[in-house]
C-alpha cells in the first residue's frame, strides 16, 4: 500500500484528536458576572444582530490556506466541511442569527463589521483546531439582557494537514463544534456537538443535538423560541450554600439531554426544552487536568472585578428529587412558554467524583465507531465498549459498578472488563420488542457514586449504508449524474460529495441504489462520496475508503466584475462575466474577503453571469480586494478585483431591501414598495423604471425615501431598479426582487364541516385549508418551502395538497394540529412559501 | 458466535491501525519526541502580543533545568488573553500562575512562535508530595481514544516522581537519536 492510499484510508471514527481541545470546558456560553442593580448577572458575549446585515454573520476562510493537505485532499474539499459546519449551525430555526460564507480573505485585511474569521494557524502537535470569540474588556450593552458584543471570532485549523483528511467525521464534526465555540457557544455535558470529543455523540448525518439546538437559540433567540420551548429552573445548594458549576441535565429516557450549569449561588435554568416531562439530574463537572484550572479545565467565569469565581463545592451526583434510584426519581412538566421552577437540589458532599468523561463506542462492521451506535436486530453485536475514569481498577471491572439503560427497556446482561481492548468495560446488552431506537442514556453506579452519561447507546435498526461503487454517467441532456450502489440506501439517504450535498437523488428500490447529481466541481477534481441515513449512520461506519467521484475536465476559468469599484458607504448591482464558468442557481456565492462589502443577494442569470447586490460599509477603509465565487465545491478567486474608494458624503445610494408599508416580509406585483434612498432630500424630483420600465414613485414624507408602485402586471423576480433625482448624478442601479403575491388562506374546515366563526379547536383536529396564490405546487411537497404555523408551531400537511378544480394556483391541504400548540387561546395562523406569508387568521384553541 | 467475534475484533482493530498514528493521543513519550524544548521552569511573568488575528499570552519563565534543548529562560505562548481593548477567549487554553514551577513541553514553530505542546497537555505541576518528593502531576488526558495500533485505550493521570520522567524523557529522546 502506497503513503498516498494509506492516507486515503478513512480513520477510525472514534479516533482520538488528541488535544485537540486538550482540556474539556464545562461553561456553556461565553459570560461575565457583573453586578446590575444590586444583583450578580451572568452577562454573555455574543454577536450584536443589529450591528450585521439583516442578522447574517459572514465567515471568510484565510486565502492562505493549509501549507500541506493530505495526498488527495484538496483545499475546495476542506472549503466545502467548512461551509457544511456553518450550514449545520444556520438550519438551527429558532436562532435568529444567520450564517453566510463571504469567500476567502487576505490575512490582516481590516475589517470593522463584526465577522469570523477561519485562519490556518501554526498549531503546536496535540491541537488540530481552537475556536473562539473576541471581545472588547470595556463594551457592554444596555438594557434589561445585557451582553457583550463580539468584534469578532476567530477559527483557528492547523496549517499543517498533512495528516488528516477533510471527508472524515471528525473533520467536520471538529470544524463544526469550534465554529460553535467562535458563535458564543462553550462546552456542554449532554453529549451534543459542543460536548468535549471524548463524550460526544453526535455524527455528520445528525450533526446537532437539542442542547446543541438550545444553547444557540437561548443566546440569538427568535419570538418562536419561548413560544414553542419550556424551560426549568431551581437551585442546587450543599448545606444550605449555593453550588457554583454544577452541570443540571434534563432528559427524557428516550431524547436528546439538554442542560447547563450552575451560577456562582448555585441557581440554574434550563431553556430551550420541547414540552414534555423530564427527569432531571445534577452532576459534578470532571476534575480538572491540571492544578489552576477549573472543573474540566474551564476557565472560570470572572467577577466585576475580574477575578475568578471559584467553582463547587464537589457534591454526588443524585436525580431530582434526591434520589440515585431511578424508581424514585420524579419527572417534572415542562410546558411551551413556561418555567418548571423551584427545581432544586439539596445535594451531598463528595471528595469528587471516581467516575467521569466516559466514552463508548460500537462495532457495527470492522471499525471502531463513536458513540454507540448498537443495532438491535444484529444480535452477534449486542454490545458496547465503554472507556473512562473509574470504570476499570487493577484490570477489572470497579468493585460494585453497574452498569444499566436509562427507561429500562434494553437491559445490561453483564458488564465486565474486556480482555481484548485492555482498559474498556464490555457492555452486553439486550433488546426486546419495546426497546426501540434512538439515544439512550447509560447509569454507571457503585454503592456510592451515580455517573450518567447521556446518549451513551444509541438504538438503530438496521446497519449503516454503505457504498460498493460510484459510476458517473451522464442524463439525456448530457449533465453529470453518479450512480451510487451499495448496502442500507434508502430513499431517505443523504449523498454528500466531500462536504456538498448532492443537487438531487432518486433512490432505485429495485437496484438498491441512488442516482445523484453531483453539485458542480473544479475541473479534474476528486470529491469523497458520504451516504448519511436519518438514523443517525453514515457509510464510513463501515466503509474503509469512501468512494470517490473525479470531476471531467474543464477549460481554465476566470470572471471579472463590473463595476470594479465602489465608494464606501454605496449599494451597487455588480455584475459578474464569467469565462468557462458553471454558475448555478441555489449553488454559487459571491464574496469580496471582508465584512465591510456585504453582498446581499445573488442571482444566477447564466452559466458565465452573475448579478449581485453589493453594499460597502460607510466604514469600510478604501483598500483592494480579492473576490471569490464558490459554485458548488469550486472555489474561483481572484486578487485585487474590486477596489473600495473613498466615501463620498453626497452621493445618493439606493437600497435593494424593499420595504412593503404594509407591513408583509415581502414586495410583489400590485404592492407599494418603500425604497430607501441616502441624500434624498424632501421636494426632490425624481423618476424610477424597474428593468427600464417606468414606475410611478415619489419621495415619501419621512424623506430618504421613495414610494414606489410595483405594476400589478410586473413579472416576478429579479429586476434592476433605477433612480433618477432631477439635477444630479445618477445614483447606482440596485437589483430587487420581486417577488409572487403572498398566499391566501380563502377557507378553512375542520374535518367535513366549515370552521365556524366561534368554532373551537383542539389538539388532533384535521384541519382542511384552502390555499390560493401558491404559483408553485413543487413548494407543498418540501417543508422548507412551505410552512403552516398555529400558535409558533410549525405544521406539515398529512399528505400531498390537492389542486382545486377550476381554480388556479390553488390547493386544498390536511393537518393535524399539533398538542405544541398553547391550549385555551386564541392563536394565529399563516401559511408561508418560500418566505411569502399570508395574512394571519384567528383561531380559537379550547 | 458472539465470542468468535469477540476474540476477532483485535485482529481487526489491528488491521485497521496504521493510519491512525498521526491521531493518538500525546504521551510524555510523544511530547518527548515531539517537543523543540522541554524544560523544568518556573513562571517569573507574563504578557500579551497579537499574531494575526489571535492574541496570545506569553509566559515568561526561568530555568531551572533543560531536558531538551538549551536555554536559561523560555517565552511561550498559550492562545487567548486580554490586549486592551479587547479579550480573547479559546476553550481548553491553559492558565498558568506566575511563582508556580511546571515542566514544560514546549515546540517552537516555522514561524519561531513557541507553544505549549497540546494546550494543556504540555504542562506538568511540579509539587512536593507528602513525602517531600518532587512530583510531576498531570490529570487523565480527556481525550482518550484509540491508540495508534487501533485498540482502545485510556489515559492515566500522570503523577511520576520528578526524578522518573527525566529519566523517561531522556530515555526517550536516546532512543530517538
Amino acid at each position: 500500500m502506497n503513503l498516498a492510499r494509506l492516507f486515503k484510508r478513512p480513520a477510525l471514527v472514534a479516533l482520538a484528536l488528541a488535544g485537540l481541545t486538550a482540556s474539556a470546558s464545562g461553561y456553556y456560553h461565553f459570560l461575565q458576572f457583573t453586578t446590575i442593580d444590586g444583583v450578580l448577572r451572568a452577562v454573555p458575549e455574543k454577536f450584536d444582530l443589529t450591528a450585521l446585515y439583516n442578522k447574517t454573520l459572514f465567515f471568510y476562510v484565510s486565502q492562505t490556506g493549509p501549507s500541506s493537505l493530505a495526498a488527495g485532499d484538496s483545499f475546495d474539499a476542506l472549503l466545502s466541511q467548512i461551509r457544511l459546519a456553518a450550514a449545520t449551525w444556520n438550519s438551527v430555526p429558532t436562532s435568529d442569527l444567520r450564517l453566510a460564507y463571504g469567500g476567502l480573505f487576505a490575512p490582516g485585511t481590516t475589517q470593522n463589521t463584526p465577522h469570523m474569521e477561519v485562519i490556518f494557524g501554526e498549531l503546536p502537535p496535540g491541537v488540530l483546531a481552537m475556536g473562539g470569540p473576541v471581545t472588547t474588556t470595556t463594551a457592554m450593552t444596555a438594557g434589561p439582557n445585557p451582553f457583550v458584543p463580539v468584534t469578532y471570532s476567530v477559527l483557528t485549523l492547523n496549517k499543517d494537514l498533512s495528516q488528516q483528511l477533510s471527508y472524515q467525521s471528525w473533520s467536520f464534526t471538529v470544524i463544526l463544534h469550534e465554529m460553535g465555540h467562535a458563535l458564543g457557544l462553550q462546552h456542554s455535558m449532554t453529549s451534543s456537538a459542543m460536548a468535549t470529543l471524548l463524550t460526544r455523540a453526535t455524527s455528520r448525518a445528525k450533526p446537532l443535538g437539542d442542547d446543541d439546538i438550545a444553547g444557540l437559540s437561548a443566546l440569538y433567540p427568535t419570538p418562536q423560541f419561548a413560544q414553542q420551548f419550556g424551560s426549568l429552573s431551581g437551585r442546587v445548594t450543599l448545606d444550605g450554600n449555593g453550588v457554583h458549576l454544577a452541570s443540571v441535565v434534563a432528559l427524557t429516557p428516550t431524547g436528546d439531554a439538554v442542560g447547563t450549569l450552575t451560577n456562582p449561588d448555585g441557581t440554574y435554568e434550563i431553556k430551550g426544552l420541547l414540552p414534555r416531562q423530564y427527569y432531571v439530574y445534577v452532576q459534578p463537572l470532571p476534575p480538572a487536568t491540571q492544578e489552576g484550572f477549573g472543573p474540566a479545565d474551564i476557565v472560570l467565569p470572572l467577577d466585576a472585578t475580574s477575578n475568578p469565581i471559584p467553582a463547587g463545592p464537589a457534591f454526588k451526583t443524585e436525580f431530582y428529587p434526591g434520589t440515585v434510584n431511578m424508581a424514585q426519581a420524579m419527572s417534572i412538566r415542562v410546558a411551551a412558554g413556561e418555567t418548571a421552577k423551584d427545581v432544586d437540589f439539596a445535594v451531598q458532599a463528595s471528595a469528587g467524583p471516581s467516575i467521569y468523561e466516559v466514552a463508548t463506542y460500537s462495532y457495527p462492521g470492522d471499525l471502531a465507531v463513536k458513540p454507540a451506535y448498537v443495532n438491535v436486530n444484529d444480535i452477534p453485536r449486542w454490545y458496547l465498549v465503554a472507556g473512562g475514569a473509574g470504570l476499570i481498577e487493577n484490570g477489572s471491572a470497579k468493585p460494585g459498578l453497574n452498569v444499566s439503560v436509562m427507561g429500562g427497556a434494553t437491559v445490561v446482561g453483564a458488564s465486565f472488563a474486556a480482555d481484548w481492548a485492555p482498559g474498556f468495560l464490555e457492555v452486553d446488552l439486550l433488546f426486546n420488542l419495546v426497546s426501540g431506537t434512538g439515544p439512550r442514556h447509560l447509569l454507571f453506579s457503585t454503592p456510592d457514586e451515580l455517573y450518567v452519561l447521556p446518549s451513551g447507546l444509541i438504538q438503530v435498526m438496521n446497519p449503516p449504508p454503505s457504498i460498493a461503487s460510484a459510476t458517473p454517467g451522464v442524463d439525456a441532456n448530457g449533465n453529470p449524474l453518479v450512480t451510487i450502489a451499495g448496502k442500507n440506501l434508502g430513499p431517505t439517504t443523504k449523498i454528500l460529495f466531500d462536504g456538498v450535498p448532492a443537487v438531487s437523488s432518486v433512490y432505485d428500490k429495485g437496484q438498491n441504489q441512488i442516482v445523484a447529481t453531483p453539485p458542480v466541481g473544479a475541473s479534474k477534481h476528486v470529491a469523497a462520496i458520504t451516504a448519511l441515513n436519518n438514523d443517525g449512520q453514515i457509510s464510513l461506519f463501515v466503509d474503509e475508503d469512501p468512494a470517490e467521484y473525479t470531476y471531467p475536465e474543464r477549460a481554465p476559468e476566470s470572471f471579472t466584475v463590473s463595476p470594479a469599484a465602489l465608494p464606501a458607504g454605496i449599494e451597487s448591482m455588480v455584475e459578474i462575466n464569467g469565462v468557462n464558468t458553471a454558475f448555478a442557481q441555489g449553488q454559487t456565492s459571491v464574496g469580496f474577503g471582508t465584512s465591510d462589502i456585504v453582498v446581499k443577494r445573488v442571482w444566477v442569470m447564466s452559466p458565465t453571469k452573475l448579478r449581485a447586490s453589493v453594499f460597502v460599509a460607510p466604514s469600510a477603509k478604501a483598500v483592494s480586494t480579492l473576490a471569490t465565487i464558490t459554485t458548488g465545491l469550486e472555489s474561483l478567486v481572484q486578487p485585487a478585483v474590486f477596489q473600495v474608494q473613498p466615501p463620498n458624503p453626497a452621493a445618493a445610494s439606493i437600497s435593494s431591501d424593499l420595504i412593503n408599508p404594509n407591513g408583509r416580509a415581502t414586495v410583489y406585483p400590485g404592492s407599494m414598495a418603500i425604497v430607501p434612498v441616502s441624500n434624498l432630500p424632501l421636494g426632490s424630483s425624481i423618476t424610477a423604471t424597474l428593468n427600464d420600465i417606468p414606475v410611478s414613485a415619489r419621495v415619501a414624507d419621512a424623506g430618504n425615501q421613495i414610494l414606489m408602485a410595483i405594476p400589478a402586471d410586473f413579472p416576478p423576480g429579479m429586476a434592476v431598479l433605477r433612480v433618477q433625482v432631477a439635477g444630479a448624478a445618477p445614483a447606482p442601479p440596485v437589483v430587487v426582487s420581486i417577488d409572487a403575491a403572498p398566499p391566501v388562506i380563502e377557507a378553512v374546515w375542520n374535518g367535513q364541516a366549515p370552521l365556524a366563526a366561534d368554532a373551537t379547536l383542539a389538539a388532533g383536529d384535521a384541519l382542511i385549508i384552502q390555499i390560493g396564490n401558491v404559483f408553485d405546487a413543487a413548494a407543498l411537497a418540501d417543508p422548507a418551502r412551505f410552512r403552516l404555523t398555529i400558535g409558533g408551531v410549525d405544521h406539515q400537511p398529512v399528505d400531498a395538497p390537492k389542486p382545486v378544480d377550476g381554480q388556479p394556483n390553488t390547493y386544498l391541504a390536511t393537518f393535524i394540529l399539533s398538542p405544541l400548540i398553547p391550549a385555551g387561546q386564541q392563536v394565529s395562523m399563516t401559511v408561508a412559501v418560500d418566505g411569502r406569508t399570508s395574512d394571519a387568521y384567528q383561531l380559537q384553541m379550547r | 458466535m458472539r465470542r468468535c467475534l469477540l476474540f476477532g475484533l483485535p485482529a481487526l482493530l489491528i488491521g485497521v491501525a496504521l493510519q491512525s498514528a498521526t491521531l493518538q493521543r500525546l504521551s510524555i513519550s510523544d511530547m518527548a519526541r515531539k517537543s523543540t524544548t522541554i524544560v523544568r521552569a518556573r513562571i517569573s511573568g507574563s504578557y500579551t502580543a497579537q499574531h494575526g488575528s489571535l492574541i496570545y499570552t506569553h509566559y515568561k519563565a526561568a530555568v531551572s533545568e533543560a531536558w531538551k534543548g538549551s536555554a536559561a529562560a523560555v517565552d511561550f505562548a498559550v492562545p487567548g488573553g486580554v490586549l486592551a481593548p479587547y479579550r480573547q477567549t479559546v476553550s481548553g487554553a491553559p492558565r498558568l500562575t506566575t511563582g508556580a514551577e511546571y515542566v514544560l513541553f514546549l515546540w517552537t514553530g516555522p514561524s519561531g512562535l513557541t507553544q505549549v505542546m497540546g494546550l494543556s497537555q504540555g504542562v506538568l505541576n511540579v509539587v512536593q508530595d507528602k513525602n517531600g518528593d518532587l512530583m510531576a502531576t498531570r490529570a487523565a488526558a480527556t481525550e482518550l481514544m484509540l491508540d495508534s495500533r487501533g485498540q482502545p485505550v485510556n489515559d492515566q493521570p500522570i503523577s511520576i516522581r520528578l526524578s522518573d520522567l527525566r529519566t523517561q524523557v531522556r530515555g526517550t529522546l536516546e532512543v530517538a537519536q
